[in-house]
């Protein structure tokens, strides 16, 4: 009678799961497909951008790159000098010393002269208290603003509301940005000043890329198999996945990465919330929810030439940190906007966007990790048909795959930034390692991050930095 | 291991057995995703060898390409004809390419000269073409062509080849701009939207700089308030000349229901600054408005006033304005009057923390925000 029920629970279960998996394939492949004809007619467009070739153009937005840091010594000099060389007319740097234990002020202050303009901001900046504003008397954009750790959000909203200039940018303090990258990513906003209010552009990973004084000057391929997987995982979530979405008007995230808003919406929506674990998330979230509700037009971008470039975990742990942190704040997200779901006075982004990423995003890594628990039931019951299982565990994989593929198809067909074929071919590789342990990882991971959300967890974790030319490996973490 | 299941039990696990799923199904979907991966990493490979070749086949060319340009650039007599004919189709592309950056880039001689070789590669009957033939794409490209070519294109031609789409009328404004006939007709194709893109109010600013008087006259047909905000805007950065438009389009909005209408208004009339009856007829209410904006704004109209009256009117503000941001504007205005007497008497009407700000330039200063 036991063995009857388990049995019945576990086939009645598997065909559920069955039916989920086919939804979330085929929203993928969906998406996957949009995302080549968005890309396709991004790149098009770039051909007839008459407006901004001429560099002096009197209506360029200004724009203040803002670059939370909280112990980011090892990077935050490359960072700051890849902005302050940025090519654009009217750019403010503001980089946020978030209260770091380490040298991050003083490697500042060493190399752009920065000296103290008042220890009191001209009005409230953060929640937490401000030490001190300098200005670099080397690079006359560069502002630095030292305040107590507050968290990336509070770093963040502080330099928002620093900022007098119409747009802003956040930037990791791990990343660096290409030198004509920002032009492309203000271009949505000129195109319709009326509509645009945010836009995110592509982020690539920068290990194993030559970065000299803070500009790449080579685009490779790391030789870590876990970067190479990371890599095809965000050609994947880049060129396919938001891409697709924001042709659909349904894209719900711009990596915090890098970002760009309009100052006064985001400072109306109340900035960014200190209480969550992905505040990029949350922000967009907090948008669509606003313009929603007061019934206002508005569009969200996303630009498909890779702009940013950005450190990836090297190590297991760290990758695994990150993920549980990415997968409890989307929870966190979903829990706090839970009335947004299936609601039609959201639109598409209720009624769509929000229950496929419910779907594809919460339920699929924890439906994934069921399916193993469910294989192995079925083993120790005796009732597993094994060459069935195992051409279906190859169809599983194949399709992954394939769907990898998209990624690194894009990278080909787009902008080509690895212009080595053994590199696509290492890339291609990668797309089908990343579908066998690593994607069982990610899966378990999961499983990992639910419980810690359950437990109420909201540390960031602990991330190691390297210099970007690998030089000085030092021990540091985010925002805290 | 599991394979053989007795019969009853395997209809009853179905799926876990295969016998919901039928294997044949599955080995059938087997086969077509093996067929698709093998596809798509045959094409993903094909495509990657074809661009590297093509790469490294064209930096040569790109190189050889730009040298040969400048080289004959710098002659005297340049030899387009001569040159052009030896140029094979990739080779032309690259100097297409070179030739659409450079003749945005160079002025004077050198622009003259890429003008020439433009013609010697009859761009223009092309892009005429490419009008008359094409899709939207073509015909942006083409009048993207046309306008860094300095051209001009008859009208009459032109107007029934375009679409109404904002992107075709603001591609073909700078374009019917430079015709003898063309600057009225360029100004209502720019002002036929709800609003214009960054390249349509740089156009904008080009005919306003030709002359700010018909735009002006037009203030009044703008019904939608995002365009009308815009319009203000390249206003207010217009350069000075010799033909002043009429001050009562402008005066009339002065006293508009959205506050972004009533800010860039007093942005424009801050550019009057010459006109004496303006200043002394206008009753600065906006100095009481409710909106921040719109008081920033109007203390920077007084601050390029720089009279007395202006004076009176920003230390008459100093003791009502509670927002600090408008505040540090205020105190800068006022310090950009530049008399001493202002400097000390204002160490001690404000705080000294906001006075370090006021003076810092970049901090809360006039910002570059004419899109927005």
């Amino acid at each position: 009678m036991i063995r009857e029920l388990l049995m019945w629970v576990i086939v009645t279960s598997a065909i559920i799961v069955l039916i989920l998996y086919a939804v979330i394939n085929a929203f993928y492949l969906f998406i996957h497909i949009i995302g080549l004809v968005e890309l396709r007619d991004q790149m098009r467009d770039q051909e007839v951008d008459p407006a901004y070739s001429s560099f002096d153009s009197n209506f360029l937005p200004g724009v203040a790159m803002i670059v939370p840091a909280y112990n980011e010594a090892n990077t935050i000099v490359d960072c700051v000098r890849s902005l302050v060389e940025i090519e654009y007319p009217e750019v403010t740097v503001i980089a946020v010393n978030d209260g770091s234990t380490d040298d991050t002020l003083e490697r500042l202050t060493e190399t752009f002269g920065l000296e103290l303009v008042n220890d009191t901001p001209p009005w409230q900046l953060s929640d937490t208290e401000v030490h001190g504003i300098y200005r670099s008397t080397t690079a006359e954009r560069l502002y630095v603003i030292d305040k107590e750790n507050g968290g990336k959000s509070d770093a963040l909203n502080a330099g928002i509301n620093f900022t007098e200039q119409p747009l802003f940018c956040s930037i990791d303090a791990d990343s660096i940005i290409d030198r004509s990258g920002l032009r492309r990513v203000v271009a949505p906003f000129i195109a319709n000043p009326k509509e645009v209010v945010a836009s995110g552009g592509t982020v690539r990973l920068a290990n194993g890329c030559v970065i000299e004084d803070g500009h790449l000057v080579d685009a490779n391929m790391s030789d870590s198999l876990l970067v190479q997987m990371q890599e095809a995982e965000y050609l994947r979530s880049f060129y396919s996945g938001r891409l697709g979405l924001s042709r659909l008007r349904n894209l719900l995230v711009i990596s915090g990465t890098f970002g760009m808003f309009r100052t006064d919406v985001i400072r109306e929506i109340g900035g960014y919330n200190p209480e969550t674990v992905t505040e990029d998330l949350d922000l967009v979230v907090r948008l669509h929810r606003h313009f929603h509700e007061h019934d206002l037009p508005y569009r969200v971008e996303f630009v498909s030439e890779p702009i940013v470039w950005t450190q990836a975990p090297e190590r297991l742990g760290d990758l695994g940190r990150q993920r549980r942190r990415w997968y409890r704040g989307l929870l966190e997200v979903i829990s706090t906007n839970r009335d947004m779901i299936a609601n039609p006075r959201y639109g598409t982004i209720g009624m769509f966007a929000i229950p496929i990423h419910i779907i594809a995003e919460v339920f699929g890594p924890l439906l994934e990790a069921y399916g193993y628990l469910v294989v192995i039931t079925a083993i120790i019951l005796g009732i597993l048909h094994v060459e069935f299982f195992v051409l279906f565990l190859l169809v599983i994989i194949g399709i992954g795959i394939f769907l990898s593929t998209f990624g690194v198809f894009s990278e080909v067909w787009g902008y080509r930034r690895y212009d080595d074929p053994g590199e696509i071919a290492v890339l291609l590789g990668a797309s089908i390692v990343e579908n066998i342990g690593y994607r069982q990882l990610r899966a378990v991971w999961a499983v990992h991050g639910l419980v810690e959300f359950l437990r109420r967890d909201t540390s960031w974790g602990r991330i190691r930095r390297q210099t970007f030319n690998d030089t000085a490996v030092g021990e540091m973490s985010s925002n805290e | 291991m599991c394979s053989a299941i007795p019969k009853s039990e395997a209809s009853l696990v179905g799926l876990v057995s295969g016998d919901l799923l039928g294997i044949d199904i599955v080995v059938t979907i087997a086969i077509i995703v093996f067929a698709l991966l093998v596809s798509t990493f045959t094409l993903t490979m094909g495509l990657s060898v074809v661009g590297h070749r093509r790469d490294t086949e064209q930096a040569a060319v790109v190189a050889e390409v730009r040298d040969g340009l400048l080289e004959r650039l710098s002659r005297d007599r340049p030899g387009w004809e001569e040159w052009v004919d030896t140029l094979d189709e990739p080779r032309e592309e690259v100097l297409l390419d070179h030739l659409e950056t450079y003749l945005d880039m160079l002025v004077g001689r050198d622009h003259e000269r890429l003008l020439e070789l433009a013609e010697t590669l009859d761009l223009y009957e092309r892009a005429r073409l490419s009008i008359e033939t094409g899709d939207t794409f073509d015909r942006c490209r083409a009048l993207r062509w046309l306008d860094i070519m300095d051209m001009s294109i008859d009208p009459g031609w032109l107007l029934p080849r375009i679409s109404t789409a904002r992107i075709e009328r603001e591609a073909a404004a700078p374009v019917l701009r430079r015709h003898p006939d063309g600057h009225q007709l360029a100004l209502s194709l720019l002002l036929e939207g709800e609003y214009l893109t960054g390249h349509g109010m740089e156009t904008l600013y080009q005919l306003i700089a030709d002359d700010p008087t018909p735009t002006v006259e037009h203030l009044h047909e703008i019904e939608s308030t995002e365009l009308l905000s815009q319009v203000l805007l390249v206003l207010a950065a217009r350069p000075s000349s010799d033909e002043e438009p009429p001050i009562e389009p402008l005066t009339e909005l002065y006293g508009h229901a959205d506050e972004r209408i009533r800010a860039r208004t007093c942005l424009v009339l801050g550019t009057f600054a010459w006109h004496e009856d303006l200043k002394e007829s206008i009753d600065i209410d906006a100095l009481l408005d409710d909106s921040p904006e719109v008081r920033i704004a109007t203390y920077r109209m007084l601050a390029r006033w720089r009279d007395e009256i202006a004076r009176h009117h920003l230390r008459t503000a100093l003791d009502e304005e509670t927002d600090r941001r408008a505040k540090i504007v205020l105190v800068r205005s006022l310090l950009q009057h530049g008399r001493r007497g202002d400097r000390f008497a204002l160490a001690g009407l404000v705080d000294e923390n906001l006075l370090t700000w006021a003076r810092l330039e970049g901090v809360a200063s006039e910002r570059r925000d004419p899109l927005l």
